[in-house]
C-alpha cells in the first residue's frame, strides 16, 4: 500500500460510505481491498517493531483503518511524508485531521463531516493542499473579520458618540478633533 | 487597497459619528458678534421654505404721548394682523474629495487627516459666505439667496410682501449723516477726524438716533449699534477716557465691544463703509433649518463609476426676520471714506 492510499483510507473513513452504495463500486472496492490487503501484509512485516511501539494502546483499531476499502488510486506525490514511516506519518496526519477539521469548519461554519467530503471532493486531501486552503480561509475572514470588527467597534461608539458628541469635540480645533477621531478608531 | 465605496463608507461613517457637518454650522452660528447676537433670537423652522409671522406696526398720525397705548392695541385687538412673507434662503456649498488625495493604502488615519482639513476649510468658507449674507444677502439679487440687514434696513422694497405706501410704519429709518440738517456736527461730517470727535458729540449724535427711531418709546428703543471698525475705532478712543465698559449680557462669547449710553457697540468686518446700523435686535428673528436628521452623504461624482472623486453637497438654509422695520435705523455717509 502507497502512503497515498493511506491517505485515502483515514479520509474514506471519515466518510463513512453509506450502504446504498451502487453494487458495481462494491464489487470494485472489493478488488481494490485485495491488492491492498497484499500491499498492507507486506508493510506489516517490514514495520513489525514501529508499529508495536506507537500503537500499542490501539493496536486492533489500526488495522481496522488500514483494512478500509479504498475509493481510487491516489497519483503518487512527493511531499515531505514520504520521508517518514507511514504509521509516523499516519499519527501526524490524524492528529492533524483531528486538530484541523474542526477549526476550518469552524472557520467557515461548516460541519465538520461536510467539510472533510467537500474537501475530497475537490481533491484536497494532503496536509499541505488543506494548509493552502486554510491560508485562503484565513485571508478571507482577516478581510471579513475588520470589517466585522469594525462594526461592532462602531455600534456601541455611535450610541455614544451621538450623545456626547457635542461635548467631545465642540470648541476644539480640527487637529483636535482629527487625533480624537483617531485614538477612538483606534487609528493611531 | 480600498475601493472607492469602501473609502466613501468609511468618510461618511466618520461625518456621520462624529456630526461634523453640524459642527461647522453650530460653529457658523456663533462666527462673529453679530451672528452671535442675532442667534440669540434664533427660531427653528421645518417644513417648507416660506412662512408667516405677524407683524408689528404703529400707525404715524396718533398723537406721540398716545402712541404707545394705540401700539398695542393695533397689533393686538384691532383689524386684521398682517402678516410679513420670508423665505428661507439656500446656502449651498460643494465639498469634493478625490481618492488620490486620500491615497487610500495609508489607512484610517489619512482619511481622518483628510476629513478634518476639508472640513476646516469647509468651516472658513461656509463662516465667510454666511457673514456677508448676514449683511448683504438678497433675494432679488441672487435667487435663494437668504435675507440680510441691507434688505431690512433699505426703505421702498416692500420687504417681507408688505406695501410700504399703505403701511408707512413698515418703513425702515434712513439717514444720512452728511447732510447739514441732521449732522450733529455741522463744520465737519460726522466722526470725520478723531480732532472734531469727542464724547460729547457721539453722544448727542447716537441720542439722536435713537430718539428719532423711538420717538421716547424705551420698548422701541434700538439696542444694537453695528458698525466698521474705523468708526467703531473712532468711537472707542473718543469715549475712552470718559467711559468704557464691557457689555456681558449681549455679547459673551469673547468677542469685543462696547456699551455706551445704554447701547451695546460692536464692529464687523463686512459692512458697508461709512455705515452704522442702529437695531432693535429682538425684532430681528433668524430662522434656520436644522440639517436634515441623515447628514449629507458623500457620493460618487460620477455614478458610472469613472470618476475617482466623492462629493458632498451641504445646504443650510436661514434667513433673518424682521417683524418690525419702524426701529431699525440705517445710518449713511459716517465720517470719511476709507479705502
Amino acid at each position: 500500500m502507497d502512503l497515498g492510499d493511506k491517505v485515502q483510507s483515514e479520509l474514506t473513513e471519515t466518510q463513512t460510505p453509506s450502504q446504498s452504495e451502487p453494487e458495481t463500486q462494491s464489487s470494485q472496492t472489493e478488488q481494490q481491498q485485495e491488492q491492498n490487503d497484499i500491499q498492507l501484509e507486506k508493510e506489516k512485516t517490514e514495520t513489525k517493531p514501529q508499529q508495536q511501539e506507537t500503537q500499542t494502546q490501539e493496536p486492533q483499531e489500526t488495522q481496522e483503518e488500514k483494512q478500509e476499502p479504498q475509493g481510487e488510486k491516489q497519483e503518487q506525490k512527493k511531499y515531505w511524508y514520504e520521508q517518514i514511516s507511514p504509521q509516523e506519518f499516519q499519527r501526524i496526519k490524524a492528529k492533524y485531521w483531528e486538530e484541523t477539521v474542526p477549526v476550518v469548519a469552524k472557520e467557515i461554519g461548516m460541519n465538520e463531516t461536510e467539510l472533510v467530503k467537500m474537501m475530497l471532493a475537490i481533491g484536497v486531501d494532503s496536509p499541505d493542499l488543506i494548509t493552502d486552503l486554510r491560508k485562503t480561509i484565513a485571508e478571507i475572514d482577516s478581510k471579513n473579520k475588520r470589517v466585522t470588527e469594525d462594526n461592532k467597534a462602531l455600534k456601541p461608539q455611535k450610541k455614544t458618540i451621538t450623545t456626547s458628541n457635542s461635548n467631545t469635540i465642540k470648541g476644539k480645533s480640527w487637529y483636535e478633533i482629527a487625533d480624537m477621531i483617531k485614538k477612538q478608531r483606534g487609528a493611531i | 487597497m480600498a475601493t472607492l465605496e469602501d473609502l466613501r463608507e468609511e468618510l461618511n461613517t466618520i461625518i456621520r459619528d462624529y456630526d461634523l457637518f453640524g459642527e461647522v454650522v453650530d460653529r457658523m452660528w456663533k462666527s462673529s458678534a453679530l451672528a452671535t447676537i442675532l442667534g440669540k433670537n434664533k427660531k427653528q423652522v421645518t417644513g417648507g421654505i416660506s412662512y408667516e409671522f405677524r407683524v408689528r406696526l404703529t400707525e404715524t398720525d396718533i398723537p406721540t404721548q398716545r402712541k404707545r397705548f394705540y401700539d398695542v392695541i393695533e397689533t393686538s385687538r384691532v383689524g386684521n394682523p398682517v402678516l410679513g412673507k420670508y423665505q428661507l434662503g439656500i446656502m449651498q456649498k460643494a465639498i469634493s474629495i478625490s481618492k488620490d488625495e486620500i491615497e487610500a493604502d495609508k489607512g484610517e488615519a489619512k482619511i481622518i487627516d483628510v476629513v478634518t482639513d476639508r472640513m476646516k476649510e469647509f468651516e472658513e468658507s461656509v463662516k465667510k459666505q454666511f457673514l456677508l449674507d448676514l449683511i448683504y444677502g438678497n433675494p432679488a439679487v441672487e435667487t435663494n439667496a437668504p435675507t440680510g440687514l441691507e434688505v431690512i434696513l433699505t426703505p421702498g422694497n416692500n420687504y417681507a410682501g408688505i406695501d410700504e405706501n399703505t403701511y408707512s410704519s413698515w418703513s425702515p429709518i434712513l439717514i444720512d449723516a452728511s447732510t447739514s440738517t441732521y449732522a450733529v456736527d455741522t463744520d465737519t461730517k460726522l466722526l470725520s477726524t478723531y480732532s472734531t470727535t469727542d464724547a460729547r458729540t457721539i453722544d448727542l449724535f447716537i441720542n439722536d438716533v435713537v430718539n428719532k427711531a423711538s420717538k421716547g418709546q424705551p420698548e422701541l428703543k434700538p439696542n444694537l449699534v453695528l458698525t466698521t471698525g474705523h468708526i467703531y475705532s473712532l468711537i472707542k478712543a473718543a469715549i475712552y477716557p470718559q467711559v468704557l465698559l464691557q457689555d456681558q449680557s449681549l455679547v459673551d462669547v469673547g468677542f469685543e465691544n462696547v456699551k455706551f449710553n445704554g447701547l451695546t457697540i460692536i464692529d464687523d468686518p463686512f459692512i458697508p463703509d461709512q455705515t452704522m446700523y442702529f437695531l432693535a435686535t429682538d425684532e430681528i428673528m433668524m430662522l434656520y433649518k436644522s440639517l436634515d436628521l441623515n447628514p449629507p452623504q458623500f457620493k460618487q461624482e460620477d455614478p458610472s463609476g469613472k470618476s475617482r472623486t466623492l462629493i458632498s453637497i451641504v445646504e443650510i438654509e436661514w434667513t433673518l426676520a424682521c417683524t418690525r422695520r419702524r426701529n431699525q435705523v440705517k445710518v449713511t455717509n459716517v465720517g470719511t471714506a476709507q479705502s
